[in-house]
């Protein structure tokens, strides 16, 4: 005879949730001592059930089997979702299928709290049996009596922590429940915002604990209660996915800008080919030129490196990449995000024609002591954070690298070059927060770095026929204190007061040959107000000073400039000279107006005012910049805006270069739209034209400076002009992937002085395609790619050689300048990330694999003594690179 | 090897990787129990045909033993990730070579047991031929491209609610290193000892008495 049992663990499900609410009184009287005021939680009843079909094939084998599921219950009582919690034993018989199917149509009364109905979550258990249902009492009921009249004593409670941050976890059901066949009992408890979970008057004896979040894999295991004590237990459970950047959800600010794009530090922390760099991400944006593997340059809208400016949390720093590029000279763990301006930005940013890198540093607000440890190929780094009660943090960190020893071992014999000092580098940065209130914020950020190389050649003439002197150094160093206070008293009001001071040590030299040595103290003082007046218009005013003082010995030959072929430096052009206390200002001020009108045209009038010192000469240069959304998807925007730069320091140098040199300018127009389809899809599209002005040129020329006839060395007599398009397709994070395709074509030409005919860029790119995207795959794993192609870079040719007598060597000659192109540049990276999470900590491990396919790109190429030959020189091989890092 | 075939192998890890696109990323499923999940540590002896590409000409094919090995984990029920590599020292008629790769490897699961693997990563050819009585060496790095198939012959008894176990897998493959001055194509088969560690208890679909052990 065929039957099918109904009853059972229904009895646990109410019992269940009809404790729960006593459970969570009890939580809430042990914590604040007074009896509980909790709401009344009245759980839902069971009113119609469906009997299960039970499964032929095991009705005939005589097979009885139980399945407990999840029923997600609406506050109407309807049933809105059923899982499988425990699949019935055996299996393959189609009772968990059926137990489902039931389940689905159960009506049941809503649960209540205070009367009001309420969606609740129960658990099930659904018998099947061959023998007839017996009539018991639910134990519920049972257990309920037993319990009204006894003294509540918690006898077992424990705290729950997510699994590798160890951070509480807060409102979590957690579920203590044992029994079989019908007769069962259970008990629900919340965790409360420190993760504290108790249960009282608990019967001896072995239970079954389950605790349940979404996003989360379910704990399920046992402990026994002893009669007399209080077990006390620390669970952890496994969040489904700990790729980091799986929950940030942030707000995006009205936009204003016609060129930005913002990284968010964690979403390319993955991307390949950057070692999780995030100024070498830059790279790969729209408008930025490819750049050699080690150059370390960003060059932007076909404009020199020198002329984009760098910023960390506002302050200008000497270089931003260790050793030209191979990282950056703050680590990841230290930055939030980073807004990258192609051109057209904003009035409060000046001196510069190209554009603007802005990272922005962590806004510190650790839950618990946390930090991790780096370790790859290329240096090692540790970063620690430690919340100082609920108001205020520190950070610090410290890396050093150890490619010195790494190049030592494969730098061949035959290389004629021996590393007395390979490259090392080292950085620290210490970052310290306080918010006394939400109108006040005071951080203090402290951060260096030390670059130094020595080499010793085999054969210096190799150089330059000249050079005698074997051995040569590098070294940069650099510190920085930054103190900023940001002042908010009203809504429609804030103040940002930066004021930063430090010191930049460069030298670059071989012996007393030649040598470049620059000592600098850089201070800064940046103010920015911005006051509301009425909804929809801010006005923004500020003003941006920076003070140098710098000390120089410099003993060098002419160097190769923008557009000039390089070569081997000619020794018998060493020129010296010395400077001390030499102090330059530069002072800026800047206002600036942002009105939003009919709540779709933002326009953004500003306009900047600067003083520059060292070339006499103060500018205003007005800029503007408008956005009109013209639907929810659709954004027209356009911008114009004039910049300046003050030249190089060797420029304006009186030996090397020309004092009366004035100031670099350059205007911008840009103007596109943005498409936003899909929540997470974005398409830019921006045109720009960019003419640059009275850029520095080289000249033959002379001049009388006190009464003396000496070389005019430069003159502002070169122009420039870049004429491009962008394209951005930018996949924000869903679906478990992120990524973005971005598309460059620009043609990017100089005109030298006293030439007539436009020459390429050096940088000149014509097309320039990346494809990168990281997928978030099952396990902690995670795999991302970058595919890009690149027209060569222009290079200089030579058409042939002379002989010189007096240097006894051939002297190259040379072709027009950047008149033909290197071959086109492609290649694929891959990266893989796997990330193990242990209950304290985490551990990632990476491989970074560049050039996967070993493409052969051309970066220049190597001549014979009579540059009758030529060889390619190749850049980048297939390179693997793996690292670790362990989290806490 | 002509241009074509270049091109289809370097294309290669662009179509696995927008394979590996389409996979859908599980969060917290239970999953139920099976022998190959979890991670796996495969390593086991090799036999090989090698045919060299030199700058005179093809080379081989002749043979030798070899080693390899695999360590990966299963993402879902179908696919795994993981990194594998191996050695071959191959000997022939006045000429030897020591080939050797490490790659990432993608494996395709169709059924119960057998996988199916591509992978590709940095793989090194050394090349000694005697001439004359001298020894004459080219060597390279270079990307190195694997497809593998194997069948994990688990030990034990079947246990529906097992996750893991050691078995035994013979597999073929052909690894290919298409580089300049030698290239080297291998064919290969092997036997591994495979172990799988299975998943932990709370990410499976388990009865009651086994998904509510005690957490050790």
């Amino acid at each position: 005879m065929r039957r099918v049992t109904l009853v059972t663990l229904v009895a646990l499900s109410l019992a269940v949730a009809w404790s729960a609410a006593a459970q969570n009184a009890a939580t809430a009287e042990k914590d604040s001592g007074e009896p509980s005021a909790e709401p009344v939680i009245v759980p839902p009843v069971l009113q119609q059930a469906t009997a299960a079909v039970y499964p032929a094939r095991a009705q005939e084998e005589g097979i009885s089997a139980s399945v407990v599921l999840e029923i997600d219950i609406d506050a109407e009582g309807n049933v809105e979702g059923v899982s499988v919690l425990t699949p019935a034993t055996p299996p393959g018989y189609g009772f968990d299928e059926a137990a489902q199917e039931a389940a689905f149509s159960f009506v049941f009364s809503p649960a209540t709290e205070n009367g009001v109905p309420i969606p609740v979550r129960i658990t099930y258990r659904y018998d099947f049996t061959l023998s007839a249902p017996e009539e018991k009492k639910p134990v519920a009921e049972i257990s309920a009596a037993d319990r009204s009249g006894q003294k509540k004593v918690v006898n077992f409670e424990g705290v729950l922590k997510e699994r590798g941050t160890r951070l509480p976890l807060a409102g979590v059901t957690v579920t203590i429940f044992r029994g079989e066949g019908s007769v069962a009992v259970g008990y629900e408890a919340l965790t409360d915002a420190e993760g504290k979970f108790s249960f009282y008057n608990l019967e001896p004896g072995d239970w079954m604990v389950l605790a349940e979040s979404d996003g989360y894999y379910p704990l399920r295991t046992s402990d026994t209660v002893e009669k007399g004590r209080k077990t006390t237990v620390e669970y952890f459970i496994e969040r489904g996915e700990y790729n980091a950047y799986d929950v940030t959800v942030e707000g995006e600010q009205l936009r204003k800008e016609v060129s930005k794009t913002t990284l968010d530090i964690e979403v390319v922390e993955k991307v390949p080919g950057t070692f999780g760099d995030v100024l070498t991400v830059v790279q790969n944006l729209p408008g930025v030129a490819r750049t050699g593997p080690a150059a370390g340059n960003i060059v932007v809208r076909g404009s020199s490196p020198e002329d984009t400016l760098i910023f960390i949390e506002g302050v200008n720093v000497p270089i931003i990449y260790h050793f030209g590029g191979l990282r950056s000279v703050v680590p990841l763990g230290m930055l939030d995000s980073l807004d990258f301006y192609p051109g057209n930005f904003s009035s409060s940013f000046g001196r510069a024609t190209g554009g603007i890198v802005d990272v922005r540093l962590k806004r510190l607000a650790p839950l618990k002591v946390g930090g991790y440890l780096d370790v790859n190929l290329a240096d090692s780094g540790a970063y620690l954070e430690v919340p100082i009660g609920k108001k205020a943090a520190v950070a610090g960190a410290f890396r050093r690298s150890y490619i010195d020893a790494i190049l030592n071992a494969a730098v061949p014999a035959s290389a004629g070059v021996n590393l007395i000092t390979a490259p090392r580098y080292y950085d620290y940065q210490l970052l310290g927060t306080v918010r006394p209130n939400e109108h006040h914020e005071l951080t203090a950020f402290f951060f260096g770095s030390d670059d130094e190389l020595k080499i010793l050649f085999d054969n210096p003439a190799n150089l330059s026929p000249d050079l005698t002197t074997a051995e040569g150094s590098t070294s940069t160093s650099f510190y920085r204190t930054l103190l900023q206070y940001r002042f908010a008293p009203f809504d429609n009001f804030n103040n940002t007061l930066k004021v930063s001071a430090g010191r930049n040590e460069i030298y670059v030299g071989a012996g007393d040959q030649v040598y470049l040595d620059l000592d600098t103290y850089v201070a800064q003082v940046y103010d920015r107000a911005a006051i509301g007046l009425g909804r929809n218009v801010t006005l923004a005013t500020g003003i941006d000073y920076l003070f140098t003082k710098a000390d120089a010995a410099i003993k060098f030959p002419a160097l190769a400039k923008e557009g000039e072929p390089g070569g081997k430096p000619d020794l018998d052009t060493v020129q010296f000279t010395s400077e001390k206390d030499s102090i330059t200002n530069a002072l800026g001020t800047f206002l600036e107006l942002e009105a939003r009108l009919f709540d779709r045209w933002t326009v953004v009038p500003g306009v900047r005012f600067d003083w520059f010192s060292r070339v006499g000469q103060s500018t205003l240069a007005p800029r503007f910049n408008t956005r009109v959304d013209v639907t929810d998807q659709w954004t027209a925007k356009a911008g114009v805006g004039a910049y300046h730069k003050e030249p190089s320091f060797d420029e304006t140098a009186e030996v090397f270069g020309n004092p009366d040199l004035g100031l670099e300018k350059a205007m911008h127009y840009s103007a596109g739209f943005e498409f936003r389809p899909l929540p997470f899809l974005t398409l830019d599209v921006t045109g720009f034209f960019k003419t640059m002005d009275d850029l520095v040129s080289r000249t033959d020329a002379t001049t009388v400076r006190d009464g003396q006839t000496v070389p005019l060395n430069y003159v502002n007599g070169g122009e420039g002009r870049v004429v491009g398009l962008e394209v951005l397709l930018r996949h924000d994070l869903a679906n478990n992937f992120t990524g973005w395709l971005s598309y460059t074509f620009s043609k990017a030409q100089r005109r030298d002085y006293g030439s007539s005919e436009w020459r390429n860029f050096d940088y000149d790119q014509p097309h320039i395609l990346t494809l990168l995207g990281t997928y978030n795959l099952p396990r902690n794993w995670s795999i991302g790619f970058r595919f890009r192609v690149v027209s060569g870079s222009p290079t200089t040719p030579r058409e042939g050689s002379v002989y010189s007598v007096d240097d006894a060597q051939y002297e190259p000659v040379f072709g027009k300048p950047n008149s033909v192109r290197l071959p086109v540049f492609h290649q694929l990276d891959v990266r893989l990330d796997k990330r193990w999470v242990f209950e304290n900590w985490m551990l990632t491990a990476y491989m970074d694999v560049q050039n996967l396919y070993n493409s052969p790109n051309v970066t220049g190429y190597a001549y014979n003594y009579d540059s009758s030959q030529k060889r390619p020189r190749q850049g980048l091989p297939l390179l693997p690179i793996i690292g670790i890092k362990g989290e806490f | 090897m002509n241009g074509t075939l270049k091109r289809i192998i370097r294309s290669a890890p662009v179509a696995a990787l927008g394979f590996l696109l389409s996979l859908p990323a599980a969060a917290k499923t239970l999953e139920r129990p099976q022998r190959q999940q979890g991670y796996y540590l495969s390593a086991g002896a090799t036999s090989g045909m090698v045919l060299h590409g030199t700058s005179d000409g093809r080379r081989g094919p002749y043979g030798g033993p070899g080693f390899s090995f695999r360590l990966g984990e299963s993402l879902t029920r179908h696919f795994d990730l993981g990194v594998g590599g191996g050695v071959f020292w191959m000997y022939g008629r006045n000429q030897r070579s020591l080939n050797g790769n490490f790659s990432l490897e993608f494996t395709f699961h169709p059924t119960k047991g057998l996988w199916l693997m591509a992978g590709a990563g940095l793989g090194f050819t050394d090349f000694t031929r005697r001439v004359k009585g001298i020894d004459a060496i080219t060597g390279r790095f270079s990307g190195e491209y694997t497809v593998a198939a194997g069948w994990d012959l688990f030990f034990g008894q079947r246990d529906p609610y097992r996750s893991g176990g050691v078995a035994l897998t013979p597999m073929v493959g052909v690894r290919l290193g298409p580089a300049s001055p030698t290239s080297a194509y291998i064919f290969f088969v092997g036997v591994n000892v495979t172990w799988w560690t299975g998943l932990p208890k709370n990410k499976l679909l388990l009865p009651v008495d086994r998904a509510f052990q005690p957490q050790r």
